[in-house]
């Protein structure tokens, strides 16, 4: 892999940003559609003194994973939703834990077994944990193979600056798409991090740590949770990023992450052409939510159109987000056949927003 | 002993069996020199507390998910040593998936498993070792074939995968035992060494609490009835020691 | 200079090697691509599509919603599903050899291409799909035939060196207008 402009799956785009980066350990099993990520690292991982494990299930997965971070090494786990539903234990545990590592939930439709096609639906599990307990993980929602490689240096920092997980979505129908991109960005960054502070490497000159992520008093849970509490304000000051289009004077805004955020962008800009006055918000980490753009809102914004392919999870924090200030309305649509993302449908509930 | 906190009070109850296997892991790190590179993954449940004794660098997984974490940190670091201390709830029951994969893969961790039949830290509840007709909170009219299964012979299980280096069921009933105990301790840990593959010690342990017996009584519960059903024995050994 | 594709057929057809070849011809152009691609459930005999988005330009949505400026129509059992996804306007080929009378679609320009027929007497049957984008090239020139003989090269790589030629010879033959039949 020489040259640093490729054609390439989204899926795999995410496998080589890893490698060039510096990660050299995946754990994975298989599940549509995210198969193509730990196929890719099959074949690739050894070049650089990798490995890639498939493991029995994503609770081996995620706790093979647990057990690498603990080590002091930068791994990452990839899936899609009911291998995501199956880790969510050793997520909460890794975050308890304060072990890094780096995700990747390649969304498809659910609950259940569901279809094997793109939807964004785990926005909810993604972003509130679908572990028990107070906890926030970094979240973030690339729209483009692209920004899988810009993003992937900003991961791994933020999962040693913080010593978290991070984590990745991306919906099923961009997860396969293929397309060009330049790798230039994925530089080696993981040997840069010293975890020799807090890695368990065996007690030899220090005396011994052990990991513990349950209570010996009742003050330790408390504590633990504190902590964690801390880490998540501080993501929340510091660690907001979105995309913004033409917000100085609209009337009405379209929000939308991922692959939709791509398809809205294009609309309004489209418009925009027609003179109306018509902004955009594609949030790129979804935890921490982008409320500094919602609250930087001018006054002439009175309505934002979320579009989702789900039936209205992110549109919660929008709403929370701009707290009354101008009405909030949702468009949502998961399966079926391509376009997954009706970019008419999104063309119709402009025009009734704004008439022309 | 450096690896041991002999003057710390344990949390065990009284006569319980995990002092007993702490002090042999703890023996054999210290004549092996292991302690600078050790790293023990533990279970939940009253295995869990191993480590508050042992001056060794220790993991808490979650329920059931020691294996496959130590399985990860393997991976890390290849030249440490690492061992898992489970309950046969731990281990047999909510992590026996994990267990067999490793066993398989001959993931070169080792594996001990201390079966005392029942779920001791959440009030003796019935574990996949409990013995036919044995009663305990959940099954306060005797475990019963029909409805429960037989007790689950984890050792033979493995018998037949290639991965296993070293595979024996072993008791902390008497003296005498317990001496047999700590040599195929040291056979399994030599596996790992010698990157023979996966090894795995079942150590048959008395659980007085759980058990509704007086310490005594439990420790001969232990050499006659629960050895009649899963008797100590050898099943595999590619180390070539003696044990 | 931006093109939205469509190239719809029945698995095993090479659809989906027809949609990639024509995002590899538009990075030879340096131009940008995105393709996407549906299957149906099954492993063996369901249908494939892709779809291609091309440009000088970053592309913005990569999505195709009834807007594509080509659709290529390979196999009688997804005309009816596909056909719309042409925008109106746009050019709809459709391989005559197995689509035996022409679909029903206002506002479109038809190309009838006896691909399978055409790829049959070049020896091989398999590079209709070829044979049906050389067509294009030379009846659209969505992208340069150049390109495509090009970018075969690198899409079959060393393993599939042995394929070039034939596949090379179809897309020149398509290209030529093939068995010059009427159009």
């Amino acid at each position: 892999m020489e040259s640093n402009t490729l054609f390439m799956k989204n899926s795999e785009i995410f496998a080589e940003a890893m490698i060039r980066c510096g990660i050299r350990y995946h754990f994975a099993y298989p599940i549509t559609p995210a198969t193509d990520v730990m196929k890719y690292t099959a074949a690739h991982f050894h070049k650089v003194g990798g490995r890639m494990f498939q493991a029995e299930s994503e609770l081996a997965v995620i706790n093979c994973l647990t057990g690498l971070a603990a080590t002091g090494q930068l791994g990452c786990a990839s899936t899609s939703g009911p291998g995501f539903d199956l880790m969510q234990e050793g997520i909460g545990f890794m975050t308890a834990a304060e072990l890094p590592c780096i995700l990747l939930d390649n969304m498809r439709v659910g609950p259940g077994d569901g279809d094997i096609i793109g939807s964004q639906q785990d926005y909810f599990m993604a972003t509130r944990g679908g572990s028990h307990g107070d906890y926030y993980i970094p979240v973030y929602a690339p729209a483009s193979g692209q920004e899988i490689v810009d993003l992937m240096p900003v991961a791994i920092d933020r999962a040693f600056t913080y010593r978290t997980p991070v984590l990745f979505v991306m919906d099923g129908v961009m997860a396969q798409m293929i397309e060009t991109v330049d790798f230039t960005p994925a530089k080696e960054t993981v040997s840069s991090y010293d975890t020799g502070e807090w890695s368990y490497t065996g007690a030899k000159d220090r005396g011994k740590r052990a990991l513990i992520t349950g209570s010996y008093a009742h003050s330790d849970g408390e504590q633990m949770v504190k902590k964690l509490m801390a880490k998540a304000e501080a993501m929340t000051a510091k660690e907001q990023l979105w995309e913004e289009y033409e917000l100085e004077d609209a009337e009405v805004v379209v929000c939308a992450f991922g692959l939709p955020g791509r398809v809205c962008r294009e609309i309004v800009q489209e418009r925009r052409k027609q003179g109306e006055k018509i902004g955009f918000i594609r949030p790129i980490t979804l935890f921490p939510f982008p409320e500094k753009v919602f609250a930087g809102l001018p006054g002439s914004v009175r309505e934002i159109l979320v579009v989702e392919m789900n039936y209205g999870q992110m549109v919660q924090d929008v709403r929370l987000a701009v707290n009354g200030r101008c009405n909030v309305s949702h468009y949502g649509h998961v399966g079926g056949d391509q376009p997954m993302i009706k970019a008419r449908e999104v063309r119709n509930r402009l025009a009734a927003l704004v008439p022309a | 002993m450096k690896t041991f906190r002999e003057e710390k009070n344990f949390s065990w109850c009284p006569g319980c069996g995990h002092g007993i296997v702490a002090r042999l892991c703890a023996e054999l790190i210290e004549e092996n020199n292991l302690r600078d590179r050790t790293c023990c993954v533990v279970g939940i449940g009253c295995g869990g507390f191993h480590h508050h004794y042992m001056e060794i660098d220790a993991l808490e997984a979650a329920h059931g998910r020691s294996i496959p974490v130590a399985t990860g940190y393997k991976l890390g670091l290849p030249d440490n040593f690492v061992y898992t201390l489970q309950g046969d709830g731990d281990c047999a029951s909510i992590g026996l998936a994990e267990l067999m994969h490793a066993a398989n893969r001959g993931t070169p961790i080792t594996v001990i498993m201390v079966n005392n039949g029942v779920f001791g830290m959440t009030g003796g509840q019935m574990s996949p070792e409990t013995l036919i007709s044995q009663k305990t909170p959940t099954c306060p009219f005797g475990r019963d074939a029909k409805l429960h299964g037989n007790p689950l012979k984890v050792s033979e299980m493995m018998q037949e995968m290639d991965g296993v280096a070293y595979l024996a069921r072993l008791s902390v009933a008497t003296p005498t035992l317990v001496r047999k105990a700590k040599k195929g301790l040291a056979q399994a840990f030599k596996a790992q060494e010698e990157k023979l593959g996966f090894s795995f010690v079942e150590i048959l342990s008395p659980c007085p609490t759980g058990w509704n017996m007086k310490v005594v009584d439990s420790y001969q519960r232990l050499a006659k009835e629960v050895a009649e059903i899963l008797p100590v024995k050898e099943f595999i050994n590619k180390v070539g020691g003696e044990s | 200079m931006k093109k939205k594709l469509v190239f719809a057929g029945s698995g095993g057809q090479g659809v989906i090697s027809m949609a990639t070849l024509t995002c590899l011809a538009a990075i030879e152009c340096k131009w940008n691509a995105v393709m996407s691609q549906t299957y149906g459930i099954e492993q063996r005999g369901g249908t494939a599509v892709g779809f291609v988005v091309i440009s000088d330009e970053e592309i913005g949505s990569p999505m195709i919603e009834e807007d594509a400026d080509i659709c290529c129509l390979m196999h009688p059992m997804i005309v009816d599903a596909h056909i719309k996804d042409a925008a109106s306007g746009g050019i709809v080929l459709y391989n005559s050899s197995l689509v035996k009378s022409e679909p029903v679609r206002e506002s479109v320009e038809f190309l009838s291409v006896p691909a399978t027929d055409a790829a049959q007497e070049l020896g091989e049957r398999r590079a209709a799909n070829m044979f049906a984008l050389g067509r294009l090239s030379a009846e659209t020139g969505f992208v340069p035939i150049e390109a495509l003989c090009s970018a075969l090269e690198k899409m079959l790589g060393e393993k599939k060196k042995h394929l070039v030629e034939i596949n090379q010879k179809a897309l020149r033959a398509g290209y030529a207008g093939g068995c010059n039949e009427e159009k």
